[in-house]
């Protein structure tokens, strides 16, 4: 990864609070496969996909959040990423939608999951991100 | 290498004036091992307060949210002490001789995120998925100290399970073991030489380390940081390796499983009879894809060098894992060396679901933990240790999973170490 190029795509508005002044955020007004889509979109386009899109473990039905980090320029398309990528949306399509009431507590603790999962992926300082 | 692990068999614990282990029976003073604990600073100014319960092998007890579980060991000849670089100096361990009070645990529990942990029940259907119901444990519940970050946390509860644990081993030091097993493997030309005729087999060892909450330790090394490498099976047996990380129950290796893990003690059954058990290569499993890339290459590096004829391949977690799994498997069978896959199954409730989100052709030894989306109902339990708070938010439980009458219908994913992946469980598929 040349320094500086890539775009973070999330739904996660802490990522974009915190990261967005910092480097290239793209927010997706939408849920967790509303990013999937978007980057398996870029990726099929040439955007290398540098981070794994179910990153964190947390089930696509059980965190509303997720980020990705993807080349900022398209590169080559490339067939290894592209099916890791529509692997993934696989996947969430998999997962049945889980009808509850998330409290805010709930809500933060996901959105500070994955916060951290793509600082960290990233080498951002997630931890001076937060004392802004 | 040789190690020694002497086994001394606990039937009970009781809460008692007098700490010591008498007769199968561990006593416990548990202000004496909490006051031990909170000696620890980071301990002290994360969590508000802490206390112990005893959960017994058929008793109606829930224990959850269940975050560690870590079985008391002390070292009683030879280098090193428990969990090395985290608790004990940084020393080589693996070697001399180590006592392990066997048939119990130190279990932790009280929430750290709210949606990763897990329930163990003593008894009932859900025991019947979870080899932690068959042993007697001394679960230390936390509370959080207020307005302290999750992460922060996670460490607190995780080194203050580690400190009880290693308090209650040092008083198996001058008791007479029940059992006594050595495990031994060779240096490469040594191991050649004694066993020519042997297939040479690693066991490379996938460790969770997606980033913070997602992490395990090696040494006290985050293995997020570690390039993939080598251990000594007996080092892994001998605490080298702890949990700090907050996956799905279901398939979370906590620290028991890293000490008792099947892999490598399937693997010593065979050392010397069918197979050369060389030892265990650590690989990583982090999020960032070129660093998967990078530690693949290295495992298949490895197995190489070593000129190995087989592999056994365990991952921890689910997805992102998936992936590391798959390159991991793809690049060592193209070194032409076997491999044979441990993981576990997402493939829906009614299990015809794409079970992996990745997959290779190369990939075509595979044994399963099980489907970690069956779905279960627990009958309410007499007692809770813990709290049943998070049962509708943990992963596989959903609103309403806590019916009225207490009990919970869930995915199986709920249950601690359902669906392991080093395949220390019972389910599977033939």
């Amino acid at each position: 990864m040349q320094k500086g190029d890539f775009i973070i795509i999330t739904n996660n508005p802490v990522v974009r609070e915190r990261m967005g002044g910092r480097c290239a955020v793209l927010f997706v007004e939408g849920g967790y496969r509303d990013v999937l889509i978007k980057v398996r979109d870029m990726v099929y386009t040439g955007h290398t996909l540098y981070t794994h899109p179910l990153a964190g473990s947390v089930k696509p039905n059980d965190t509303l959040y997720r980020s990705i980090a993807i080349s900022k320029k398209p590169h080559e398309f490339s067939m290894e990423l592209s099916e890791i990528i529509s692997n993934s949306v696989a996947v969430c399509d998999k997962f049945p939608v889980k009808q509850r009431t998330l409290t805010e507590k709930m809500l933060r603790d996901f959105q500070m999951v994955d916060y951290i999962l793509i600082a960290g992926a990233m080498e951002f300082d997630w931890a001076a991100g937060l004392a802004q | 290498m040789k190690l020694q692990l002497g086994f001394i068999e606990i039937r009970d614990i009781r809460f008692s004036e007098e700490t010591k282990v008498e007769g199968g029976v561990l006593s416990v003073n548990a202000d004496e091992v909490l006051a031990h604990v909170f000696q620890d600073e980071e301990v002290k100014a994360c969590i508000k307060k802490a206390h112990f319960d005893i959960a017994r092998p058929g008793e109606s007890v829930r224990i959850t949210p269940v975050k560690d579980v870590i079985e008391p060991r002390v070292k009683v000849e030879g280098p090193g002490g428990q969990f090395p670089g985290v608790i004990a100096k940084v020393d080589t361990v693996g070697s001399g001789r180590t006592h392990v009070l066997r048939g119990m645990a130190v279990v932790t529990a009280g929430p750290i995120v709210g949606f990763q942990e897990g329930i163990i029940d003593m008894s009932g259907p859900g025991a019947e998925y979870t080899g932690f119901s068959k042993l007697v444990n001394l679960v230390l519940v936390c509370e959080p100290a207020d307005d302290i970050q999750p992460h922060e946390y996670e460490r607190a509860v995780r080194v203050a399970g580690l400190r009880a644990a290693v308090y209650i081993g040092e008083f198996a030091r001058d008791i007479q073991p029940d059992e006594v097993k050595e495990f031994e493997t060779f240096g490469i030309k040594e191991g050649m030489e004694k066993f020519p005729a042997l297939p040479r087999v690693a066991y490379v060892h996938m460790l969770q380390s997606q980033g913070l909450l997602h992490d395990t330790y090696v040494y006290g090394v985050d293995a997020k940081r570690s390039l993939t490498t080598i251990l000594l099976p007996t080092e892994t047996m001998d605490g080298a390796i702890i949990s700090g990380n907050c996956v799905s129950a279901c398939d979370k290796n906590t620290t028991y499983h890293h000490q008792n893990n099947p892999v490598v003690a399937d693997l010593f059954e065979e050392h010397g009879k069918t197979l050369n058990y060389v030892c265990n290569i650590i690989t990583n499993e982090n999020v960032y894809l070129a660093d998967k890339m990078r530690s693949s290459d290295w495992t298949a590096k490895l197995c190489r060098l070593l000129d190995l004829d087989g592999v056994i391949v365990s991952q921890e977690g689910f997805g992102n894992p998936d992936t590391d799994l798959i390159m991991n498997t793809r690049k060592i069978e193209q070194q032409g060396i076997k491999t044979a896959i441990i993981t576990d199954e997402y493939a829906g409730q009614d299990g015809k679901s794409q079970s992996l989100a990745d997959a290779d052709p190369l990939a075509d030894a595979v044994v399963t933990g099980g489907n970690a989306n069956q779905v279960i109902v627990l009958p309410k339990m007499d007692k809770v240790i813990g709290t049943l708070d998070y049962v509708d938010k943990i992963a596989g439980g959903h609103a309403g999973s806590l019916r009225d009458d207490g009990s919970i219908e869930a995915e199986i994913q709920v249950i601690t170490g359902a669906t392991n992946e080093m395949g220390f469980g019972y389910l599977s598929a033939r």
